[in-house]
């Protein structure tokens, strides 16, 4: 009698367990799916973002909007495209290095400048703005130069009144046409072409500045001086052995590489 | 206050709370991601409370916690600890803004797209803007207390599958 209660006991007792053990299951499992799904949701969003990040275009894909400030040969076979905002320090240390190189490959480089004005910068836009206007009146690397140079007199100032000021005083000293400049720097166009600069330098991918670009081939390891010039040796070696054989991959894909660039060169000079 | 409680913890409120807490800190988070990811470390750097060598991966793990709380709180996958984190990431936000204008720093961007878009807004309307969302996940955290399921969200839809008890 005594057995058959114990057993009777233990039966409800495992029943109970069973109970507990199927309802902590069920839970755990629902759990999981739970989790599993937000964790599978996010994978996706984050793949999503990530594969349209990936997709966008490569340098020597997209052609220029508008003519950007050029110096060098219109058909050279090298061009240097650079993303870069006048009030990062990191690009005005860039500032000496790109002008040796330009003189050090005279006659054989094209360099190109875009803005990529950051939004940590106080100035930048604004001094981006002065330089667009010093292109239209063919002053750009003149302002350039001197917005580079004197990065830290500018940047420092505390109200962006001040920094007008100082811009303008740039103007004068280059003797630009100040009517025009004026009426430049406040008018839309430049703005415009600072943020259409800003959107191509986004959909190229740059996420820093400097960014540069030697025939399409991104450079952004430092130290620039070297890397910058190994990326040049490399587009003039690539561009000689095409010429040499044109042949085997390697060859044609530097080829439409310099051609695609050629073609947007077309389209900055138009 | 009775009605109050009543609107507070309305099914509507609840679902338009969510979608729109959850939907700001999705869309942030994604346009966090598709920016340059170094405008976003600067703004974080901006802010002055975290040393430089950290910043590059507190940027990334942001991002993703972001689309991560955002998603589970649109959806209403574990909605209440959704809330929960939501609410801990709106107080760490305020920390930041409130002692940066504390100390007088100069936040350009408040970095909350990390440079994506650009609002333009000042450091006291982004305190202000996170302070509401602080405020709209209150009703939420009402409505889940003592294991209740929030309608119109993933949990509820399992709650609902389970067999019932006997």
């Amino acid at each position: 009698m005594s057995d058959e209660q114990l057993t009777k006991k233990e039966r409800q007792e495992l029943n109970r367990q069973e109970k507990n053990n199927r309802k902590a299951n069920e839970e755990r499992a629902e759990s999981f799916k739970k989790i599993g799904m937000a964790i599978g949701l996010v994978v996706i969003v984050v793949g999503i973002v990530w594969a349209v990040k990936a997709s966008r275009p490569s340098a020597d894909e997209v052609i220029d909007v508008h003519p950007d400030p050029i110096e060098g040969p219109a058909d050279a076979a090298i061009v240097i495209k650079e993303y870069s905002d006048f009030e990062c320090p990191a690009c005005q240390a860039l500032h000496p290095v790109l002008q040796d190189i330009r003189k050090e490959y005279n006659g054989q480089v094209r360099f190109q400048y875009n803005d990529f004005p950051l939004s940590q910068h106080k100035y930048s836009t604004t001094a981006a703005v002065g330089a667009e206007c010093a292109f239209q009146q063919d002053k750009f690397f003149d302002y350039h130069d001197l917005l580079f140079d004197n990065q830290e007199t500018w940047a420092a100032v505390k109200t962006k009144d001040e920094a007008t000021e100082i811009f303008r005083g740039y103007a004068e000293e280059l003797s630009l046409d100040m009517t025009a400049f004026d009426s430049c720097t406040t008018g839309p166009d430049a703005a415009d072409r600072v943020n259409e600069d800003y959107a191509e330098g986004i959909s190229l991918g740059v996420n820093s500045t400097p960014t540069v670009f030697v025939n399409g081939e991104r450079v952004t390891e430092v130290p620039f001086s070297k890397t910058i010039r190994e990326a040049i040796e490399r587009a003039i070696g690539a561009g000689a052995q095409s010429t040499v054989s044109g042949e085997g991959e390697d060859d044609t894909s530097a080829n439409s590489n310099t051609s695609d660039v050629n073609d947007n060169a077309d389209a900055v000079v138009q | 206050m009775r009605w109050f409680n009543k609107i507070a913890t309305h099914q509507l409120t609840l679902l338009v709370i969510r979608i729109i807490v959850g939907g700001v800190f999705l869309l942030y988070g994604v346009a966090k991601a598709l920016a340059p990811l170094d405008q976003f470390n600067q703004s974080i750097l901006d802010y002055q409370l975290l040393p430089e060598f950290i910043v590059p991966t507190f940027a990334v793990v942001m991002v993703i916690v972001e689309i991560a709380v955002g998603l589970s709180l649109i959806l209403g996958i574990y909605t209440r600890y959704a809330a929960l984190a939501t609410g801990a990431l709106l107080i760490v936000f305020l920390i930041a803004i409130g002692q940066a204008m504390l100390r007088g720093l100069a936040l350009p961007d408040c970095g909350c797209s990390g440079g994506f878009i650009k609002l333009g807004e000042t450091p006291v309307e982004v305190f202000v803007r996170d302070a509401i969302m602080l405020v709209m996940l209150v009703p939420i955290l009402l409505k889940t207390r003592a294991g209740q399921v929030a309608p119109w969200t993933v949990d509820k839809w399992f709650e609902l599958r389970r067999p019932p008890k006997v």
